[in-house]
């Protein structure tokens, strides 16, 4: 009867610590952890922007051109002595404006008559081939063709004339008209070189540059 | 007859001795036991660990029309809609340590208008306030930067595939609430086009505890 007693006392206590040790390891598996997922979706959508240059029309073609006077320059009217053009920016609201630039790019490698012989002169005007007696809104008055140094803010890089500096602050589509003649006191000065016993030619192209204003 | 009585007398010795061996053996075999019952409970009893995630009502961030920013600009975003802000708490008894992550999730989204903006052009930034809503002092968790998934980690239970923006611990001396403030922003080397583009991101908390 005691051997059984101690018999029964040695098996429990081997289970006893043996359920301890199962416990004690269960435990420690069991850990805790936790998952705490949103549903929320943060979400960022960029703003968007365009700007588009668009030619109208064949463009500038003097031929056997002679000086002329600033008001008779500046209402050319007759087929290839204007050259319109589009300009096309549009903004999603709360865009960064965006600062451009219209230039005219004399083509040195075609043209040999002086940059002080040929006056420019740039207008708005309501559309592509409007009327061209009609007097447009004038951008850029009779200038003589003068390349400036690059700008930064419109990310130009080489020397160009410029004829608009600005901001677009809105989505805005504007028609251009430019025009150009041979200036009206070319060959007044022997010290200007003028020459007319040879055709002598000018060449240039417009070209629109813009760039996002950098954020401060 | 002396003979009978010798034989007698050995079987006697004999019977004793075998007698005594048997009373010794039977006594070592009933030898002493004793059980003394316990009175003293030993328990084990466990602590207590509780951990929530809590979003600010109507907090979220949605930004349309968004334009490049610099890091600068970005960490003083703090209008509605441009800050997203929610807590994370817990209660613990017991001498244990939780490891917790808060991460994001970068939800996909169905191009091609607006179309999926690429990792490297936005920036996440994550700061803890010091009340909910952030607007008390706030401090930087880590520097702005650009998703990139850093899971999976073991020790807080974040899931591979999610960027961690912070990890962090409570105790039972440091438990409680702890409030934070997301922004997410377009990166300053963004170049807009005419197509819009999105990035969109979703929060999570992991927690793990750490065996003493």
């Amino acid at each position: 009867m005691n051997n059984d007693n101690s018999s029964k006392q040695i098996l429990l206590s081997v289970l006893g610590v043996a359920i301890l040790v199962v416990a004690v390891v269960g435990v420690s598996f069991a850990a805790f952890t936790f998952a705490g997922k949103s549903e929320v979706e943060n979400t960022i959508t960029t703003g968007t922007i365009t700007v588009s240059y668009t030619e109208g029309g064949t463009g500038i073609k003097l031929e056997n051109a002679m000086p002329m006077k600033d008001e008779t320059g500046k209402i050319q009217s007759a087929d290839n002595t204007y050259f319109d053009f589009t300009v096309d920016a549009q903004l999603s609201s709360g865009a960064t404006p965006i600062n451009y630039e219209i230039t005219a790019k004399k083509d040195s490698e075609q043209s040999d008559l002086p940059d002080n012989a040929v006056k420019l002169y740039l207008e708005k005007v309501s559309a592509v081939g409007s009327q061209p007696s009609t007097p447009g809104e004038p951008v850029k008055e009779p200038t003589l063709y003068s390349e400036d140094t690059p700008n930064q803010k419109t990310n130009r890089t080489t020397n160009e004339m410029v004829l608009k500096d600005a901001v677009f602050s809105n989505s805005e589509t504007t028609v251009y008209r430019l025009r150009m003649w041979v200036a009206e006191n070319y060959g007044d000065s022997e010290s200007d070189g003028a020459s007319f016993a040879s055709s002598k030619k000018f060449i240039v192209k417009v070209n629109v540059y813009a760039q996002a204003k950098a954020t401060e | 007859m002396n003979n009978n009585n010798s034989s007698k007398q050995i079987l006697l010795s004999v019977l004793g001795v075998a007698i005594l061996v048997v009373a010794v053996v039977g006594v070592s075999f009933a030898a002493f036991t004793y059980t003394g019952t316990g009175k003293v409970e030993n328990k084990i009893q466990t602590g207590t660990i509780t951990m929530t995630y809590t979003e600010k009502e109507d907090s979220k961030i949605a930004i349309d029309n968004a334009m490049p920013m610099s890091d600068e600009e970005g960490k003083k975003l703090s209008s509605d809609k441009q800050v997203f802000d929610f807590t994370v708490s817990a209660n613990i008894t017991g001498d244990v340590t939780i490891n917790y992550a808060i991460a994001a999730e970068k939800i996909s989204v169905d191009g091609p208008n607006p179309s999926q903006l690429d990792d490297q052009y936005v920036r996440l930034y994550l700061t803890e306030t010091t009340k909910l809503g952030g607007e008390d002092k706030e401090v930087p968790t880590q520097e702005p930067k650009a998703f990139s998934a850093t899971g999976p980690d073991e020790t807080t239970g974040l899931p591979a595939g999610e960027m961690e923006l912070l990890k962090s611990t409570f105790t039972q001396q440091q438990q409680g609430n702890r409030f934070y403030r997301l922004r997410m922003w377009v990166a300053e080397n963004y170049v807009v086009t005419g197509v819009p583009a999105s990035y969109k991101v979703k929060v999570h908390v992991y927690g793990k505890s750490v065996a003493q």
